[in-house]
């Protein structure tokens, strides 16, 4: 209700607007059979160039002027990146939108084997969310979106593979992307890039 | 500029704000619904938003919202890449490049929602004003913009070597402090209308002084007085209340530049993010002037077809801009207490 309330007052006044997005991340979603369903969706996002150098600089701190090195990560160093630039995430099902025919599809609160790597200036995560209860999408598409309802980061699908499915069946299954035009983003005006899931 | 300045400096000694936001521009703690809740078992799946989205903006405002946002995102990241060559290689080409891009970026930036334009805005259609008076609070707007951004991330990320999610919080403390001083600068603008102060008499003032030029023009006398030019008055407080609006827009920095900032700092080549910083603050100087201008524009050309010539109409127009611009801050300024929005540079 709140959130609600929160969206009416958002959308009459033009003056609460924000100029964004900030953040610009390239997805892709991987759909897991397994038992003949999808179990799981394993997400893999690369930030933009300025979003890695702040969040990296934050975990390792360089004395000065002298940016943070880019060795490539340690466990504690991924550790402290979830902590510090993903967990948050848990109140917003980490962007993660999931539908089977246009019904909401529940995802599990905590996601699971989450990793990070530094690949030149970006930094990439990988994680793993699970779906409450596998669904197998036949006769109706399994659809994920994964975008900011805010849209302060901008999440689209890596031009041409930014959707994927994998696991025993899954050659029976198809994985594309799709344009959304029933949840449009930033004042209705944006069409989110959806990953869609058919078997 | 003094005092803005150590007002800032002060500012920034005082304890993060709880409504801080996160490097997604989420609010740190977890949302109302997670936090209300804190004896839930961590098991259970969350419980999942409405689906509840805004209806479509109708074409072809849809089709130019979302253009603007593509050209943003091909010039930021032209940005990137032209950043990466001055750390890379150096030289003066990717350097001006950088300051070029900037410049367009912060043309097309402020051209989307935000960056003040309601409040410039309303206080321009609301009354008659200069057009000398657009240009100065859309450029103190967004040069203070900009600077904000540069002593707020020089001085907390390469002076005090303070986190980027400390600096996230800060820009959120300043938009505060913006949203605050709008507030109180609408009612001191009504304060201005009603005591007739500030508003509402370049009619009787031009009229004033062109009567008065006449009735002076003939005794042409030698004297080389210069103080006795016939030239209008300088409304002091006016010129205040615009510079002041201006800056009170301003206050709060804008996460792209804080971004741009931080990644310069970042990569030793904090200079071109300076300099990025400023050349966007031109360019959203430029956009919000043509929305000032074209408000100074519009309300004289309003006013000079309509009927609203006297004194009270205009008083009472200049009240409602002026309260409209109150309301305005004291609405966001509630939107991020109450926590509803999160508080981060938009």
């Amino acid at each position: 209700m709140k959130r609600l309330l929160a969206a009416a007052v958002l959308s009459l006044l033009p003056g609460l607007a924000q100029a964004h997005p900030h953040v610009w991340v390239d997805s892709i979603v991987t759909a897991k059979l397994e038992n003949g369903q999808v179990s799981a969706l394993v997400e893999d996002w690369l930030f933009d160039e300025d979003f890695s150098a702040t969040v990296l600089g934050d975990i390792r701190k360089a004395k000065g002027i002298a940016g943070p090195s880019k060795a490539p990560l340690n466990p504690g160093e991924i550790a402290k990146l979830k902590q510090n630039a993903f967990s948050n995430l848990k109140g917003y099902d980490y962007f993660t939108h999931v539908w089977l025919g246009g019904e909401v599809i529940k995802i599990k609160p905590d996601v699971e084997d989450f990793s990070a790597r530094i690949e030149g200036d970006q930094l990439r995560y990988f994680f793993t969310v699970r779906l409450v209860h596998p669904v197998l999408p036949k006769g109706k598409p399994l659809t994920v979106g994964v975008w900011d309802d805010s849209y302060y980061v901008d999440v689209g699908p890596v031009k041409g593979k930014g959707a994927a499915i994998q696991g025993a069946g899954s050659e029976a299954c198809h994985a594309r992307v799709v344009e959304d035009k029933v949840h449009s983003l930033y004042y209705g005006s944006i069409f989110p890039q959806i990953a869609e899931f058919t078997c | 500029m003094l005092k803005r300045l150590l007002l800032l400096l002060a500012l920034l000694a005082l304890p993060v704000a709880a409504h801080a936001a996160d490097m997604f521009g989420k609010p740190d703690s977890p949302p109302a619904s997670a936090a209300a809740e804190p004896t839930a078992p961590p098991a259970a799946p969350i419980e999942q938003r409405p689906d509840v989205f805004a209806p479509n903006l109708p074409e072809p405002f849809r089709s130019a919202l979302s253009s603007l946002v593509e050209v943003q995102r091909q010039l930021n990241t032209r940005l990137r890449a032209d950043l990466r060559d001055v750390r890379d290689q150096g030289g003066l080409a990717p350097a001006l490049a950088i300051i070029t891009i900037s410049f367009l970026y912060g043309v097309f930036h402020a051209v989307g929602p935000g960056h003040g334009k309601v409040v410039v805005g309303s206080y321009f259609l609301s009354r008659r004003s200069r057009l000398l008076h657009g240009l100065a609070m859309s450029g103190s707007a967004a040069l203070v913009q900009s600077v904000s951004a540069i002593i707020l991330v020089g001085l907390l990320a390469l002076v005090l070597e303070a986190g980027s999610s400390e600096i996230m919080a800060r820009a959120g403390q300043l938009e505060e402090l913006s949203y605050a001083a709008i507030c109180g600068l609408g009612l001191w603008m009504a304060w201005g209308v009603i005591s007739g102060r500030t508003c509402c008499e370049h009619h009787d003032d031009e009229a004033h002084d062109h009567h008065e030029h006449d009735h002076c023009g003939c005794g042409h006398d030698h004297h080389h007085d210069h103080a006795h030019k016939p030239v209008a008055k300088p409304k002091r407080p006016e010129w205040l209340q615009v510079i002041l609006t201006g800056g009170a827009v301003g206050l709060r920095p804008c996460s792209g530049a804080i971004l741009v900032l931080l990644f310069t700092l970042a990569n030793g080549i904090f200079w071109v993010g300076v300099v990025s910083t400023l050349a966007m603050g031109v360019g959203v100087a430029i956009t919000v002037s043509v929305v000032s201008l074209g408000m100074v524009g519009l309300q004289r050309g309003l006013s000079a077809i309509g009927t609203e010539r006297t004194h009270r109409l205009r008083q009472g127009l200049a009240l409602t801009g002026s309260l409209l611009i109150t309301l305005l801050g004291a609405v966001q300024l509630y939107g991020i207490w109450s926590g509803l929005v999160p508080a981060i540079a938009g």
